[in-house]
């Protein structure tokens, strides 16, 4: 699994830190996303495709293993 | 769409003898189609749109504007809008971004986290007044109230004293019986209110929002002293209304399914899922979010053209049965993240995990205070309030 991230969209709301902690954080500076994990482990797949599907304005972007 | 007498329906507020459950034309309609006309306040039409999907769709796309001063924007009251200076949910992009992202900061995760010991305490304190008082006590006066009251003061950096101005005005803004004159007096009071307290972070900068603000933005120019003070206005009302209303109708909601407050108080690991359960079933926000769209735009199946107003009932997105198995049953157990309760799309609530916090601390707290805590007057006699845009309670009366 691959993550993408269009930041220009961010709106800091916070999903995917909720939804995700261990591959999601927010910036210091202006709370807005930062991947802490590109290439997450297998265990944190199902979290991830939860913290995509609650980003309100779809800024995570997952490329599914083949 | 301008006619002036419209025959389609209102969309409905009175609740009837299910004060937790959304007006039931509301299930009735989504069952019929995904989008259908309404009359609006001031006798024009609008979309509803009925269903979840398509909701989400609405509030994701970028062509419908929340510019309140767009012809054709569905507003909750009759009058022309007026539009106060700072209030981003009113803006669109670009404006709104640069805006917003003033904010994040603030209202990230990590932060509301540091605040959490103080807003323990806050709660143990309201809790410690509240053991003290002859009973019935008024749980939505002395606890539902006060306590998102004091957190967003704190997290601004404004003192707690002129609360009762606060509540007063937040309540009066909401009220859609009032006119939007009476609310826009109610709003800019609040906000200048707030500007000396803009100038004395500018003397004395603090650790708080408002001193962020001030040094960060303030000083370069990017916002003004007004739109500061218009920004915390918002944050302020918001943060009174919406968790209050939250507090006591989920105190209503467990003490109604014994079991469930059984686990609820005994098992810690419940509470998050519950909260979240919590937020779906009750979804206070019952006047719909409002949008007027920019383009033509094909929404379930009907072309909604540019100019005209939708509107999205998030309380009825909530009880969607494609969306959730047996909607209408309460159960904290329930995978319940997706709701809409906070919003979709770029406007979604930015101080949504500060309210998930205050729930999550809060309602065990008070079941642990008071382990028998109960309603002290029969439901009927409970007074809902249906004419505000926030759904609450106007009293709980409590007793253990």
């Amino acid at each position: 699994m691959k993550i993408e991230i269009d930041e220009e969209k961010c709106c800091g709301a916070g999903q995917c830190v909720m939804a995700a902690p261990e591959v999601f954080d927010q910036r210091e500076e202006d709370g807005l996303v930062l991947v802490l994990d590109a290439a997450p482990p297998q265990s944190q797949y199902e979290a991830v495709r939860q913290a995509a599907k609650l980003c309100p304005t779809a800024v995570i972007r997952v490329a599914e293993d083949d | 769409m301008t006619d002036t007498h419209s025959t389609a329906p209102s969309l409905p507020f009175h609740r009837g003898d299910a004060p937790l459950d959304p007006p039931a034309a509301l299930a009735e309609w989504r069952a019929e189609g995904p989008i259908r006309r309404v009359t609006v306040a001031n006798g024009n039409t609008a979309w509803l749109v009925t269903r979840y999907d398509e909701m989400r769709e609405v509030l994701g796309d970028p062509r419908m504007s929340s510019d309140v001063t767009k012809p054709g924007f569905p507003s909750p009251r009759a009058e022309e809008p007026k539009v106060s200076l700072g209030n981003f949910t009113q803006m669109d992009p670009p404006r709104y971004g640069v805006v917003r992202r003033t904010l994040t900061r603030t209202f990230m995760v990590k932060n509301i986290e540091r605040l959490r010991p103080r807003m323990v305490e806050m709660t143990n304190d309201l809790l410690d007044a509240m053991e003290k008082m002859p009973r019935p006590v008024d749980l939505h006066a002395h606890f539902a109230r006060p306590l998102p009251s004091h957190i967003i003061c704190e997290v601004l950096g404004i003192p707690h004293a002129d609360r009762a101005l606060f509540q007063a005005n937040a309540a009066t803004i909401g009220d859609m019986s009032k006119t939007e004159g009476v609310a826009f007096s109610a709003r800019t009071g609040i906000a200048e209110y707030l500007v000396q307290f803009v100038e004395e972070k500018d003397r004395n900068p603090g650790d708080d929002m408002l001193s962020d603000l001030v040094v960060n933005r303030m000083r370069t120019g990017e916002l003004s002293k007004e739109e500061i003070a218009g920004m915390a206005a918002l944050l302020v009302i918001n943060g009174h209304e919406s968790s209050a209303s939250m507090i006591g109708l989920s105190v209503i909601t467990l003490l109604r399914h014994p079991e469930q407050l059984h686990r609820f108080v005994t098992e810690p690991e419940v509470v998050p899922g519950a909260i979240e359960e919590l937020l779906r079933y009750l979804s206070i926000v019952h006047v719909g979010l409002r949008r007027v769209a920019t383009a033509d735009v094909e929404i379930g199946g009907v072309t909604v053209r540019k100019g005209e107003g939708l509107i999205i009932p998030i309380h009825s997105a909530n009880r969607d049965p494609d969306a959730f198995d047996a909607p209408d049953q309460f159960d904290i157990t329930r995978e319940s993240r997706h709701h809409m309760a906070f919003g979709h799309g770029l406007h979604q609530c930015i101080a949504q995990y500060m309210a998930r916090v205050e729930l999550q601390i809060a309602l065990p707290a008070l079941f642990h205070r008071f382990p028998d805590l109960r309603l002290a007057a029969p439901l009927e006699e409970i007074s809902f309030r249906e004419d505000n845009v926030v759904y609450s309670v106007h009293g709980l009366p409590v007793t253990w």
